[in-house]
């Protein structure tokens, strides 16, 4: 009998020990949380009429709060003890997610190009190594990618309603691009496989735009393109 | 006019096509892909392992229920069972030590804890069997640090092999009541005995987790509750009381504890439901048990269990 309860009560305290952890990881990423949402809602302003000069302002502003969640990504490393990371994964998964989504996009309007991962990590100070404990999951970075294209398909939508006819087109190649290299990857049938398979819909309405574009003589000459 | 329109998609096309080869993108993607599938294989690698040691327990189990206390052939089958665990650590989990070196281990938990649940179920019934006593965490890591091989490093040394003789004649003199200072005792042995080999095991990233260990246990239940009717069955009235006691003391151990798991909570349904077996046996071998000839009781308690119109295991 007495084997057994210490036995239990040694899990309780592990479990109690755990659950401090969990209390602790979840205040720092709701901060993070917060300031992500703050990030997003900032950069919906790409869609409005007449603010494509704002764009680049944004981006700044939103680089500062960005800043910020950096530190917060430096207390969630304190708060997780190295072999830990996924065990709580859970807990920020879904917000590295959004941030990778928002990084890549601030740098698509700043560059035209895509932010690789250890260029986001760096951002939010983490590793991408797994041996270096904290660290950007590849699968988290994937997600953010194929937010960034159904974000950027949305934007191209509001651009020609805007009369901005240039700026599809270059968003095409880019989609075209994103869309041959996730052919790349072998995907098991998990969440990932199911956020990809949605690609194709954003593919296929960038090409119809293009298309409605082409067809009325708007596109734009070659020389503009790039 | 119109031909000519088409050729230039063509062409464009083709242009991009090129650019695809070197971009900076499309290569970012190759070194992407090759991690990810890299993942992919090691989590499908331990799949595997996790079912050959799945099979492997369940048939152990099915080997300890032949078990019976007093006769001369269960000394042989105790012995039979350590070694087939043993071989177990040896070769399975030191797979898995290898697949999981320097990684974190609760990536790949989901797809090798349930053959870990199962080792637990069957190495617990076989400590059960051998003293009568619960199989500790501590002792189930200590098993897995001794045995397994660090199949990334050289051969072992005779060194490994005194140390694990060490072990078992400790486990027979001392039982479990290990006192603290033997427990130090163990301790600094622990550090003379350099063993590089079993990091995995010594540190917090034991590759079976305390969560498989108690999960494992509820499994064990089931196992008690089978064995103790057998008991019942074969006239061993005393040792079927002595079962009943331990899986109810078992019982109070797990409604100690807060553990809000999905899993937990929907083996805990069936824990109490084979609690309540062993107990209703318990009650009818000592209600009826004087009017009834012993190898007609099994078939009173399986009538029970119609009327209880329980679940089957």
């Amino acid at each position: 009998m007495e084997t057994i309860m210490k036995t239990f009560s040694d899990f309780q305290e592990n479990i109690d020990y755990e659950q401090n952890t969990r209390e602790l990881i979840k205040n720092t990423t709701k901060e993070i949380e917060e300031n992500t949402r703050k990030i997003i809602t900032f950069l919906q302003i790409i869609h409005q009429e007449g603010a494509s000069n704002q764009i680049l302002a944004t981006c700044e502003k939103c680089k500062l709060v960005l800043h910020d969640i950096k530190l917060r990504y430096a207390d969630l490393r304190q708060q997780v003890e190295p072999g830990f990371y996924y065990k709580y994964y859970d807990h920020w998964k879904l917000v590295t997610q959004k941030l990778c989504f928002v990084i890549t996009l601030i740098n698509y309007f700043e560059t035209g190009s895509l932010k690789l991962r250890e260029d986001v990590a760096s951002t939010l100070g983490l590793a991408i190594n797994e041996k270096d404990g904290f660290h950007l999951s590849i699968e988290d970075y994937l997600f953010g990618l194929l937010m960034l294209v159904s974000e950027l398909t949305r934007f191209a939508v509001n651009a020609v309603t805007n009369g901005d006819y240039v700026k599809p087109i270059q968003i095409s190649h880019f989609v075209a691009e994103m869309n041959a290299g996730f052919r790349l990857l072998s995907l098991k049938n998990d969440t990932l496989r199911k956020r990809y398979d949605t690609l194709k819909y954003d593919v296929k309405k960038i090409e119809e735009i293009v298309y409605d574009l082409s067809i009325r003589g708007l596109k734009p000459l070659e020389k503009y393109n790039s | 006019m119109y031909k000519s329109k088409r050729k230039t998609n063509q062409t464009s096309l083709k242009t991009s096509n090129v650019s695809y080869s070197d971009s900076e993108i499309i290569k970012h993607f190759h070194s992407l892909a090759i991690e990810l599938e890299e993942k992919q294989d090691r989590y499908e690698r331990l799949v595997k392992i996790s079912r050959d040691i799945t099979i492997e327990s369940k048939r152990l189990i099915f080997f300890l229920h032949t078990f019976q206390r007093g006769l001369p052939e269960g000394e042989k089958i105790l012995t039979e069972a350590r070694s087939r665990l043993i071989n177990l650590v040896k070769t399975q989990f030191s797979l898995i030590m290898k697949e999981l070196h320097d990684r974190d281990i609760h990536q790949f938990l989901r797809s090798y804890s349930f053959g870990i649940q199962e080792f637990v179920e069957a190495f617990s019934f076989y400590n059960f069997l051998l003293n009568e006593e619960l199989l500790t965490y501590q002792e189930l890591k200590k098993f897995l640090q001794i045995h397994s091989q660090d199949l990334n490093s050289a051969p072992l040394d005779d060194e490994f092999f005194e140390k694990e003789e060490f072990e078992v004649s400790e486990k027979c003199s001392l039982n479990t009541n290990i006192t603290v200072e033997e427990k130090n005792k163990k301790s600094n042995l622990k550090v003379n005995v350099k063993t590089e080999t079993n990091d995995d095991c010594t540190n917090r990233h034991c590759i079976i987790t305390i969560v498989d260990y108690i999960l494992g246990l509820n499994d064990l239940t089931g196992e008690l509750m089978r064995y103790c009717i057998n008991q019942v069955s074969s006239g061993q009235i005393q040792t079927a009381f002595d079962v009943c006691r331990f899986l109810s003391n078992l019982y109070t151990g797990m409604l100690s504890v807060g553990f809000n798991n999905r899993e937990f909570n929907r083996k805990m349904f069936t824990v109490i439901q084979s609690v309540k077996k062993v107990e209703m046996a318990c009650y009818t071998v000592r209600v009826r048990g004087s009017e009834i000839p012993k190898h007609m009781i099994i078939n009173v308690l399986e009538n029970d269990e119609e009327n209880d119109n329980d679940v089957h295991f």
